[in-house]
């Protein structure tokens, strides 16, 4: 019984940690918090990133629908010309049958 | 793949249809006013989409344009008489000198000096193209309109089965490119 006593006294007694424990605690809570700070910079820098890719596809469809509706706007005046003179020259054409047509 | 090849090529067949005579350009430089349109296929398409969505006319101009692959529109106006060549209205005349292509209506005044001729390629009892050609002494017009015409749309281009149609158009003023 005194041999099982003092096993377990001895078991139990308060021992001092090593010199190197200290600054081993120390290390990993610096190296815990140095995680959540590394996570909310890339969260940033990801939301960040994503806000200059919306930003930047918004204002090139933006620039893309300025420039198609210039060509287009281009091309409907070049269309209204080229029927204009289509027309004109047809009706001149029509007019000078007639005339003659009237003559004959 | 195989259907975007084969759309390129019909482009391309199209596009060619057209072929102005190298030295039309060189009058450009003579001339005192220039219209130069020329529309393919894909600008057509543009230009359509940028028309007035409810006026009857762009709707009349939107089905006529939905069966063109091109629209060539070459105007020369020049200070004085003489400055292009008999050479010159013959090199655009060839242009229908191409199988399918027939003379419909001619116009020639001597006392004038204007000749002016409408020329329409059928394929198949469709007309498939539409080629004007109005010299006068101090200006040269040479227009040609390529792919599908309906008949029904004649009177939009302001003719009728070659019996072009007497209209009154106040807007006959002519406009630089």
């Amino acid at each position: 019984m005194d041999d099982l006593e003092n096993r377990l006294r001895r078991a139990l007694e308060r021992r001092e940690p090593p010199a190197s424990f200290r600054a081993r605690v120390y290390s990993a809570r610096a190296r815990r918090a140095e995680v959540p700070r590394r996570r909310i910079w890339l969260g940033w820098a990801a939301a960040f990133a994503s806000l200059v890719a919306v930003g930047g596809g918004v204002a090139w469809q933006h620039e893309r629908n300025i420039q198609e509706r210039a060509a287009g706007e281009v091309a409907r005046q070049k269309l209204e010309l080229a029927l204009k003179i289509t027309k004109t020259k047809l009706r001149d054409i029509g007019r000078q049958i007639e005339s003659v047509q009237e003559n004959n | 793949m195989k259907f975007g090849a084969l759309f390129i090529c019909l482009s391309i067949a199209a596009a060619q249809d057209i072929h102005l005579p190298p030295g039309l350009e060189r009058l450009a430089d003579k001339a005192s006013e220039v219209v130069d349109v020329t529309l393919d296929a894909s600008m057509l398409q543009l230009a359509v989409r940028f028309l007035p969505d409810k006026d009857p006319d762009s709707a009349r101009v939107k089905r006529l344009v939905n069966g063109l692959s091109g629209i060539y529109v070459r105007s020369f106006e020049f200070e004085k008489p003489g400055e292009y060549s008999a050479s010159d209205v013959e090199a655009l005349r060839s242009q229908a000198r191409t199988p399918g292509w027939s003379r419909i209506a001619g116009v020639r005044s001597r006392k004038k000096g204007e000749n002016a001729e409408v020329f329409i390629k059928s394929e198949g009892g469709k007309i498939s193209g539409l080629m004007i050609l109005a010299a006068e002494p101090k200006q040269l017009t040479f227009v040609s309109i390529s792919g599908f015409i309906r008949p029904e749309d004649l009177p939009e281009l302001g003719g009728h089965f070659g019996i072009p149609k007497m209209e009154q158009d106040s807007k006959s003023g002519r406009e630089d490119n």
